[in-house]
């Protein structure tokens, strides 16, 4: 057991570097996705990343498509997701002087993803059958679609920053507190997924610090993104993740840029550092009490 | 006169037949409080960890003038997992293994069943076991340990089971090592005749 968790960690933090300095090295990739940046490389690493520990630390292997178990929609979720954090490179170098093109570019494609991924997961649960033709479930996936916006708006907010050494540490400890949330709410599994994004996160904090020319987190947003998504509606919908818990999870990564806001954003990095990361444990240990409070009584036929 | 008496037995021959054929086929249905589904699996390799599942329902048919006949069909919610912690049980119900929220119920419905042992009221039953949303014929060996009056004026029948699936045929691969993949179950029914 110990050298799954091990594996968990490890393995995606391995091949997130790996892919990425083999790209960076080989010069594989076209100038439109930006190879001296890292930033096409950042959404194949952490994809590649994200694949390895589905596929291998799960011990369930290849899930078959359409998965039966619609918590492995993360997979195809993450795949989709790396082609858009491609496409978003590609857009975002050719028409970087733009906005009125980028903006577009890049919301349409994210808000059609996370409403089918949505979709596809609550499709999953066996209460909702009943409600197919009503307008709850609609509504219910407009606002999860609402609230991987405001995800994604504080990812970008992070990924944008000039030096991503900040954005890469403070994403790792977000995401690593995420997956201990989850583990609480009773899936080791999901929190195992979240881990690597974690630890893959970690790779990249490496990778920047080695060389400060580097903004691999800006191509890794959409896969960070959706495999977040994925993995929090999993949670709330499969475990007894609260959703006010997943609502403060989401939060964590605009808490992480309080550290940069203002005055502090020339302030030294450990003061930077420190703020940011009391944000998020703050909002960390919210997010766990409630799931502690929420853990239902032993099951009872009286 | 000869021919209306000869007319009548046989009428009479034949309702006695239907009606004895009637009652040797019994519906059972499945009484919960007095029926158990404990299951145990191995645990690190070194122990193993037992548990319930604690609301079944469901019914069987037994025709002893023709066992091919019979029938069983039992429904089990998998929420109902117990094994004395609630935090393993909320880990059982979770994504991790039965996914009770996607997969809410484990059924077994009987296709085919053959009175083995006579003497001893021993049968095969073949069925499609539902569970974690795999379906996969299983043949189970039952011993039908007997029927009577009960104390509130109704009759009862009950059987015992015990059998072995793999949890990785049911796509339940999770934590393979630390838990074993074989899991015993032993099913013991009581039914009250309807």
């Amino acid at each position: 057991m110990f050298e799954k968790l091990l594996l968990t960690a490890l393995l995606p933090a391995g091949i997130a570097a790996g892919v990425i300095l083999i790209l960076l090295r080989s010069r594989l990739l076209p100038e439109s996705l930006a190879p001296e940046h890292g930033l096409g490389a950042g959404a194949l690493g952490i994809g590649a990343a994200y694949t390895a520990c589905h596929l291998l630390a799960l011990d369930e292997g290849w899930p078959g498509f359409p998965p039966a178990d619609v918590t492995h929609w993360a997979l195809f979720g993450a795949w989709l997701a790396t082609a858009l954090g491609l496409a978003e490179v590609a857009v975002y170098t050719r028409f970087e002087e733009r906005p009125a093109i980028v903006q577009p570019a890049r919301w349409i494609p994210r808000i059609a993803l996370s409403a089918g991924l949505v979709f596809l997961i609550l499709s999953g649960l066996a209460a909702l059958e009943e409600t197919w033709g009503s307008p709850s479930l609609p509504m219910l996936v407009t606002g999860l679609c609402a609230a991987s916006v405001l995800l994604f708006l504080q990812l970008d907010g992070l990924a944008s920053q000039r030096s991503q050494l900040y954005g890469t540490l403070m994403l790792s400890a977000a995401l690593g507190g995420t997956a201990g949330v989850v583990m609480l709410a009773g899936s080791a599994k999901l929190s195992q997924l979240t881990g690597s994004l974690a630890a893959s996160m970690g790779a990249l904090f490496g990778l920047v610090f080695w060389s400060s020319a580097l903004t691999p987190l800006r191509g890794a947003v959409p896969v960070i993104g959706f495999v977040l998504v994925a993995v929090l509606v999993c949670a709330c919908s499969f475990t007894d993740l609260p959703p006010a818990a997943a609502f403060l999870l989401i939060l964590t990564p605009g808490a992480a840029r309080l550290g940069r806001a203002g005055p502090l954003a020339r302030a030294p990095l450990w003061v930077s550092v420190l703020i940011g990361l009391l944000g998020i444990v703050g909002l960390l240990g919210g997010a766990a009490a409630l799931t502690h409070a929420a853990a239902p009584e032993p099951y009872s036929p009286h | 006169m000869r021919n209306t008496t000869i007319a009548v037995c046989f009428l009479g021959l034949l309702l006695g037949t239907t009606r004895q054929a009637q009652a040797q086929a019994e519906t059972y249905k499945v009484d919960p409080v007095h029926t158990m589904v404990l299951f145990r699996i191995k645990h690190l390799g070194v122990s193993y960890t037992h548990g319930r599942l604690n609301d079944i329902s469901g019914r069987f048919t037994i025709d002893t003038a023709n066992p091919a006949a019979s029938k069983v069909e039992l429904e089990i919610k998998a929420a109902s997992i117990d094994t004395n912690d609630a935090k393993r049980d909320q880990h059982l119900k979770g994504p991790d293994f039965f996914n009770v929220k996607q997969f809410p119920r484990i059924t077994f419905k009987s296709t085919s069943m053959t009175r083995t042992d006579d003497a001893k009221d021993l049968w095969e039953v073949k069925g499609d076991l539902s569970l974690h949303g795999v379906t996969k014929e299983i043949t189970v060996k039952v011993e039908r340990v007997g029927a009577g009056k009960d104390p509130w004026g109704g009759y009862r029948s009950g059987a015992e089971m015990v059998f072995t699936i793999k949890r990785s045929d049911y796509k339940m691969n999770y934590m393979e090592g630390a838990i074993g993949d074989e899991v015993r179950l032993t099913v013991a029914v009581e039914g009250i005749r309807q």
